[in-house]
């Protein structure tokens, strides 16, 4: 039993995933997919509906037939040799894409999380599916005119709502990188909204908080960790101010965690870090899922042990 | 409460159906919006330079761009790491492990850039999934 890891080389998630599976003696091979081709080599043949073959580097190499589970880190885009024009980049990059990712993802292993579940990103999926599932969710609006925008702002009132980025919330510009927080919307703001219609915009009822909670959720498991906010940037977004956070465990209520349990079916997560905002009077309101959510720090703020729990996933020990 | 109701209908103006209702038929979230190419996301390739060009005019410039601040500084990994492709982790300049020798096990594991998915400079997986990137 293997398990195989794919991360780029910079993650210490993965390093202390490695360290984890090595003191349990479990095979782990771990691969990023940049040094695709130059340092990695596959040979995949089907024999009898399954993929056979070798996955190797200059250090190891793994039996396709013996992979057990795959902990997918988002590894780095292959890198191909110098030379080549856009064109054959393009090529190559989806030849590669479709090889690598279909032999990988045709393997009946475990995967945490498959790669095939892209639509899980979209929040406006997550947002309807949670909703199905029995789970409180924001006011939400998407759009791209002014007057979907001035008609949300009228039912909830200046100050009451809140600008959230659909996809990354950072680009980079002028040879810097620059971040949008979620932020509360004011007069101003709603007053000039030139530029709306350019894209797609997401907008969201201010809900009155608490403190936040982020679940994650490992197979079946769920850990419970709330996030109290030490400033009123953080308050709003509490990635804005992370010094200013503490974190303590904390119980998920039966009613949310059934429902979190359905809405992972539901996007096909074996994995997630789940946001929700706990209101005053005890409501929990999701904001959304994060099929790669990072939980390195809670894990070191609660000592709760999240990685032998991931650990005992790809392994099966959870079973 | 003003503000206190937890809907997902905004529309009632146009008299069209729930935004819920019509996505609950969709047979597959995978299938109905992940593209083939987007089912083996991968990061951004290192060593992209930071893009240069200058923002658009206001007339056309995403209004969700609005207010963009500068991320906080994070503390770097230290110099002298590299990968030790036998041990398939990071180790320092005496070859031990980063993670048995770091002090604060969360440090550089959030950021404000993109802190839910980690560090950007070490976790990408915000950069969109089909986007190849430079070659």
């Amino acid at each position: 039993m293997t398990v195989l890891v794919l991360a780029p080389e910079r993650d210490l998630s993965a390093d202390r995933m490695v360290a984890e599976l090595d003191a349990r003696g479990v095979a782990v091979f771990r691969v990023d997919t940049a040094w695709f081709p130059s340092r990695l080599t596959l040979e995949a043949r089907l024999v009898e509906g399954r993929w056979v073959g070798l996955l190797a580097t200059p250090e190891r190499m793994v039996g396709l037939e013996v992979i057990r589970s795959v902990w997918y880190r988002t590894p780095s885009t292959f890198r191909f040799p110098e030379g080549l024009n856009p064109a054959e980049w393009q090529h190559a990059f989806l030849e590669a894409k479709f090889g690598i990712g279909g032999v990988l993802g045709g393997l009946n292993a475990l995967w945490v999380n498959h790669p095939n579940r892209a639509a899980a990103a979209y929040k406006p999926v997550q947002l309807a599916a949670a909703a199905r599932c029995g789970l409180h969710v924001p006011d939400t609006l998407i759009t791209n005119t002014p007057e979907a925008v001035h008609g949300f702002v009228t039912v909830h009132g200046a100050g009451r709502v809140v600008t959230k980025m659909l996809g990354a919330n950072h680009i980079e510009e002028r040879g810097a990188r620059q971040v949008a927080f979620t932020r509360v919307l004011t007069t101003e703001d709603a007053a000039d909204l030139r530029g709306i219609r350019t894209t797609a915009h997401q907008l969201q009822q201010w809900v009155p908080k608490s403190h936040e909670v982020r679940v994650v959720v490992i197979g079946e498991r769920q850990f419970g960790f709330a996030i109290h906010a030490g400033s009123k940037e953080a308050l709003i977004d509490f990635r804005a101010d992370y010094p200013s956070l503490r974190y303590e465990r904390t119980d998920v209520p039966p009613a949310v965690a059934a429902s979190i349990t359905r809405l992972m079916a539901s996007l096909g997560l074996a994995f997630g870090a789940l946001d929700f905002v706990v209101t005053p009077t005890g409501r929990w309101v999701f904001l959304e899922c994060n099929p790669g959510g990072q939980y390195d720090r809670l894990e070191a703020r609660t000592g709760v042990p999240l990685t032998a729990a991931l650990a005992d996933l790809l392994t099966g020990a959870a079973s | 409460m003003r503000g206190q109701q937890f809907v997902t209908n905004v529309l009632p103006r146009r008299g069209r159906s729930p935004i819920p209702e019509a996505a609950s038929r969709a047979p597959s979230l995978s299938a109905a919006l992940a593209s083939a190419s987007e089912q083996f996301g991968l990061g951004r390739p290192p060593g992209l330079p930071v893009a240069s060009a200058g923002p658009s005019s206001r007339e056309i410039r995403p209004w969700g761009l609005r207010r963009l601040v500068r991320p906080v500084a994070t503390v770097p990994l230290p110099a002298g790491l590299r990968y030790d492709p036998v041990r398939q982790v990071l180790v320092d300049g005496s070859g031990n492990r980063f993670v048995d020798v770091r002090g604060d096990a969360s440090a550089e594991s959030v950021s404000d850039v993109d802190g839910d998915e980690g560090r950007s400079e070490d976790w990408r997986y915000d950069f969109a999934p089909d986007d190849p990137g430079v070659a």
